[in-house]
């Protein structure tokens, strides 16, 4: 039986290629000139658009107060100045797909019309957000007053340069702090549970379940057990204590004692993770290099030294790797637990940034602030990654 | 025949009188509305909320109230400004009175002089110092209505006062002899009673004990007096208590679970706190031993009492229909009746004077006559410092105090730092 090669019939759009490429290009200059325009008015508050940005807002508050519903060329001119950013990207994901169209073979803009869908809902709900942040950093944002406007770097001074230091670089400690630790109890308790594990029978998989089960319980649900675990007057843990004659603190409300407090929740939540992340990779490791080291006459300490370690290492690089970013990121807990206190011991950024936010309400501080620590983590993450993957051995 | 056209007559005059008022008052409500109504007052008190709610509907059957639990008064604060922001607010919030002078300074509420001038409410009738936290310093006017009213109190246990013959101090002076008499040692040494515990987790629960001698914490030079020699004399004699072990500074995580603990155990005769909670307190003593409520010891004539709780605000951003329904429906909830019916259930105090008199009043102090005293000092209530930095300031002393008085820091260094904070927040907000 002989095959015939169907040859695919070239697409209606392939032939129009050009023109629809210019059409692209022209539309998306267009949206993003207006966009530009829209951030000089409504933004940037340049004198000369002053009526233009005062007409729509004018017919928006008629709408809103008095229910007289605003023309289409109106609410569209509104939303623009009122998301200039958005439009500009709308504009550059025009030119984008007009430059794929014309700039790359058919094919492969076929196949970046596939993704067309997910770089949209990146661009606008992931590049968006963080471009938005650089600009609200720039402005005098207060989120109760009404107008705002761009006061330069006055944010990164007062962080840098001014009052906002001494609490930046608290919270920056007290992040590390926390970071530092619950990397190393998670990773370390992961890893000896694992290895605890990995020898154990069948009759430990339910065991096993139960030091990962936290992980699944909502973080604010076990902070509130935890905040009366350990509380210095009735909490089980000093009365735990209180029977080998051992008088507890008060965990949460001493400053020496919250963040370890905090900190035992987290390893609580967390080991289990680590330890089923460890006992998969090490399921992985063939069991002929244990042989071969034993035969050369190797104990149990030089076979973990050298095989296991090593072989572990793509994992713990992982694992570091996520925790650190996660750990960074630490909020719930913490809120819940002491909401920075006492005397800003447990104050960690993000908390810091939630209560710049919510309590003074100086939003343009807040992201004056995120923007510092999002430049940390990057920063942090590429150095991790870096060094990890000199060091890391991914042969087996 | 002729009593079938009076009664007719009297129907007509009475709806052409409603018909000038309406054409008169630019804020009547003339067509059915539904309007929501955003508080912070937990699941205990649903049932009676949705009376109220229903008992108002009866009055104003034009408007429909729904009311939504929103969140603590943090949580109502972050969303209602949210809200704001979105332009999809309600008619009707609650709004803790700490955020007050900044939402009338920054345009978030709506001002009510001419709703009140609209409806000829006498605004002499709202209680002095509530009045004076819903003015605003900045033009005059009131901007919310006194709903859910709070002061510290201290609550003291009477069935040991009684047994022991220990007087609660009137004045400042007389602390130190009533600490001692108050406070019971075991035979190591240590505490078994404290005579007194503070609330140091909430500046409105110490700091009138430094405002009635003069300490300002942020005075007309734009410095802080936290530091001066008055306030390290203060904080200088409750540190000697504490250390004497007569008295704890509660403070941080379940501080304020543990203080009421102590109180209902019977190991602290005394504690500073919201009187707001004078029912959760009944409840818990369950009977088991008798307790009343005493006011903050003088210095001099001055026994002031910082403004807590609640009060209620129209948002600007809400249309103008809602407005006109959101302002009959607080006036309602905040008057008379139900705010007595308030005071009653919750602790809260009425907002006006005119609920402080008359048969329900009456009926009310005779069921829990703890209130009588509570309600007397009403005039020495006054609200925080407006200013909007003033509570970035006050927490940092609050946090100095806690250093000081549990971690045992040095007064004069600790609070010279903080003062340098303080200042520092200071000249950033100007």
């Amino acid at each position: 039986m002989s095959t015939v090669a169907i040859k695919p019939r070239p697409l209606v759009m392939k032939r129009y290629q050009k023109t629809l490429s210019t059409v692209f290009y022209i539309l998306g200059a267009l949206i993003v000139l207006a966009g530009v325009f829209c951030f000089l008015v409504g933004d940037m508050k340049l004198p000369a658009f002053a009526d233009i940005d005062k007409h729509f807002k004018t017919v928006y508050e008629n709408q809103l107060y008095s229910g007289i519903k605003m023309a289409a060329f109106d609410a569209v001119g509104y939303y623009a100045i009122k998301f200039a950013m958005i439009v500009i990207i709308i504009g550059l994901l025009l030119i984008l797909n007009a430059w794929m169209l014309t700039g790359q073979k058919f094919e492969r803009y076929r196949d970046f019309l596939c993704v067309l869908p997910a770089i949209v809902a990146l661009a606008v709900f992931t590049y968006y957000p963080l471009l938005d942040l650089f600009r609200i950093s720039f402005t005098n944002w207060n989120l109760m007053k009404e107008e705002y406007k761009f006061v330069g770097w006055k944010n990164y001074t007062w962080l840098l340069d001014g009052s906002g230091w001494k609490k930046l670089s608290n919270s920056l400690l007290v992040t590390v702090q926390y970071t530092f630790w619950e990397v190393l109890f998670s990773l370390a308790g992961g890893l000896l549970l694992a290895m605890l594990f990995n020898r154990m029978t069948r009759y430990f998989n339910a065991l096993r379940a139960l030091v990962f089960m936290p992980k699944y319980i909502a973080v604010s649900t076990s902070a509130i057990v935890f905040v009366w675990m350990l509380n210095g007057d009735h909490g089980i843990i000093n009365w735990a204590l209180s029977v080998f004659g051992v008088q507890g603190p008060n965990w949460l409300a001493d400053a020496t004692y919250a963040l370890p407090g905090i900190l035992m929740l987290t390893f609580w939540r967390t080991v289990g993770y680590a330890m089923m992340i460890y006992l998969s990779a090490m399921k992985g490791i063939p069991a002929d290099y244990y042989e071969a080291a034993s035969i050369d006459g190797a104990d149990g300490m030089h076979r973990f030294r050298f095989i296991t370690l090593p072989l572990l290492a793509p994992t713990t690089l992982f694992l570091v790797v996520t925790t650190f970013v996660s750990s960074m990121k630490v909020f719930q807990s913490v809120d819940v637990m002491t909401s920075g206190g006492p005397y800003d011991a447990t104050m960690v950024m993000v908390q810091w940034v939630y209560n710049l936010s919510f309590k003074d309400f100086r939003v343009d501080r807040a992201a004056a602030a995120s923007v510092i620590f999002f430049l940390i983590l990057l920063l942090c993450t590429v150095i991790q990654m870096r060094y990890g993957n000199k060091n890391v051995n991914y042969d087996q | 025949m002729k009593k079938i056209t009076a009664l007719f007559m009297a129907l007509l005059m009475l709806l052409s009188v409603s018909a000038a008022f309406a054409a008169e008052n630019p804020y009547a409500v003339t067509e059915p509305i539904t309007i929501e109504w955003w508080h912070s007052n937990e699941d205990q008190y649903t049932e009676d909320i949705k009376m109220l709610v229903e008992k108002f509907h009866a009055e104003y059957p034009l408007i429909t109230v729904i009311p939504q639990y929103i969140g603590a008064g943090g949580t109502l604060a972050d969303q209602l400004i949210a809200a704001h922001q979105a332009d999809a607010v309600p008619a009707v919030s609650q709004c803790n009175v700490g955020y007050l002078a900044n939402y009338a300074e920054s345009g978030v509420t709506t001002n009510l002089e001419p709703y009140f001038e609209a409806y000829c409410i006498n605004k002499d009738d709202f209680v002095k110092g509530y009045r004076a936290a819903a003015t605003s310093a900045a033009d005059g006017n009131m901007y919310s209505f006194p709903f859910l009213a709070s002061t510290q109190v201290i609550y003291y246990n009477k069935t040991i006062a009684q047994a022991e013959g220990i007087t609660m101090p009137t004045k400042w002076e007389e602390m130190d002899e009533f600490m001692k008499k108050a406070t019971v040692k075991n035979a190591d040494g240590t505490t078994a009673r404290y005579a007194m515990i503070f609330g140091g987790w909430g500046t409105q629960y110490f700091e009138t004990f430094f405002l009635n001698y003069g300490v300002e914490v942020i005075k007309e030079d734009g410095t802080t007096g936290i530091a001066d020699p008055v306030a390290i004399e203060i904080t200088e004699k409750i540190k000697e208590w504490i250390d004497n072990g007569y008295c704890y500074w509660a403070y941080g995580s379940g501080a304020s679970t543990n203080m009421r603990q102590h109180f209902w155990d019977q190991t602290a005769f005394a504690v500073v706190h919201t009187c707001s909670l004078i029912t959760t307190y009944r409840d818990k003593i369950a009977g088991a031993f008798e307790f009343d409520i005493a006011g903050f010891p003088a210095v001099g004539d001055k026994a002031n009492t910082r403004l807590s709780g609640n009060h209620l605000v129209i948002p600007r951003k809400a249309s103008q229909a809602q407005k006109n329904a959101g302002f009959l429906f607080a006036n309602w909830v905040t008057s008379g009746e139900a705010s007595l019916y308030w005071a009653e259930i919750s602790g809260y105090m009425p907002g006006r004077y005119s609920a402080m008199q008359g048969p329900a009043y009456d009926a009310l102090i005779e069921k829990t006559p703890a209130y009588e005293g509570m309600f007397a000092n009403v005039d020495n209530i006054l609200p925080s410092d407006a200013r909007t930095y003033y509570q970035s300031c006050a927490d940092e002393w609050m946090k100095a105090l806690g250093l000081i008085f549990c971690e045992g820091a040095p007064v004069e260094d600790t609070l010279a730092d903080c003062a340098e904070t303080i200042n520092e927040i200071i000249e950033d907000a100007q």
